[in-house]
């Protein structure tokens, strides 16, 4: 049996949401870091559908949660292949461009309350945060800048946060940030 | 010349003599002067200390506008904050700044300089702190104040 993580486990990784391990792999495998490249380049094909969208924490968290149990299952599946002598295959690339469509289109199908709006196993914020409101406190202030600047010290920086769509998360999206808190023209709220 | 039209004439000449030839008050027909200066936006900081801050200035009535701004004299706020050039000639403006490698002590700390073009009467200005934060990025408290020439203004 293959000791890759499944394309769920890179799509986590890809969102920061993946053990450790994961990580780990993908830094040593040449072959997971280039399904990882696709997954990255198939997420940022869809942004400009999405547009700046930023789950709140409860959808985030909801997402991960779907994508560990799912992952939970194949390894198990994966597993139960592997004692009967009979291991499934890794997954083509062409099946993992399909996932990674399928979860960047799902999540834009829950951001517009299209699935599982009869009975929400969690509460969708009627406001989607904007990708400059950083700290998710419903405004955008100089406080969201600081906080971009503060994680970007640390080595930090979420794809979501490359707010002027440059391709990197670095100082021009602070900067960014910042002259949308100072703008007059309703840059913050 | 007929005797009508010298009494037109005298009628006219009188009415000039009356009116456009008497010197006109300075306050009715000069323009208000305009003039410059420039206030410092000073920070109140409590213990916490203060790393990022947003304030916004606001002309609540007269005749001025916003002509430019600098850094403060405060460790770490000496460049000029953020602002929407828009602001400019405007009667609004929005600073913002922050350091992520250096922040204020406790105490008072001038982090702007605000110049203004003013006419007439003195125009009247309102100073609001929109947010600050700590090192840490917590939400904190402070206070604002204006500094000119004739002294401070809260």
């Amino acid at each position: 049996m293959s000791d890759h993580p499944t394309i769920l486990e890179l799509e986590l990784h890809r969102a920061g949401e993946a053990d450790p391990g994961v990580g780990a792999h993908v830094a040593s495998c040449a072959q997971c870091r280039a399904e990882l490249d696709l997954l990255e380049r198939l997420a940022g094909d869809q942004r400009p559908a999405i547009g700046a969208f930023e789950p709140g924490a409860p959808f985030d968290g909801a997402m991960a949660s779907l994508a560990r149990d799912h992952a939970a299952r194949v390894h198990a599946e994966l597993a139960a292949a592997g004692s009967r002598g009979a291991p499934l295959r890794r997954l083509a690339p062409w099946a993992a461009a399909a996932a990674g469509i399928a979860i960047v289109a799902a999540a834009g199908a829950l951001w517009r309350g299209g699935l599982w709006s009869a009975a929400p196993a969690f509460e969708v914020p009627a406001g989607i945060a904007r990708a400059d409101d950083v700290n998710r406190d419903g405004r955008v202030d100089v406080l969201d800048a600081f906080a971009l600047a503060r994680a970007l010290d640390a080595g930090g920086g979420r794809p979501v946060w490359d707010v002027n769509r440059d391709g990197a998360v670095d100082e021009g999206d602070v900067d960014a940030v910042a002259l949308a808190a100072v703008s007059l023209g309703g840059g913050g709220r | 010349m007929s005797r009508g039209a010298r009494l037109a004439i005298a009628a006219l000449a009188a009415l000039v003599a009356f009116t456009g030839g008497a010197p006109a008050r300075a306050d009715e027909t000069a323009p208000s002067k305009a003039r410059f200066r420039a206030v410092a936006i000073e920070l109140e900081v409590g213990d916490e200390g203060l790393a990022a801050y947003q304030v916004e200035l606001v002309v609540r009535s007269g005749d001025a506008s916003i002509v430019g701004v600098e850094g403060g004299t405060a460790a770490g706020f000496s460049s000029p904050p953020y602002y929407d050039p828009a602001a400019l000639r405007a009667g609004r403006i929005v600073l913002a700044a922050f350091n992520t490698k250096v922040s204020l002590k406790e105490g008072r700390h001038r982090v702007a300089v605000v110049h203004l073009r003013e006419a007439g009467p003195s125009p009247e200005y309102a100073l609001e702190v929109v947010a600050a934060a700590a090192p840490d990025g917590e939400r904190v408290q402070v206070r604002a104040f204006w500094v000119d020439a004739k002294g401070v203004k809260p």
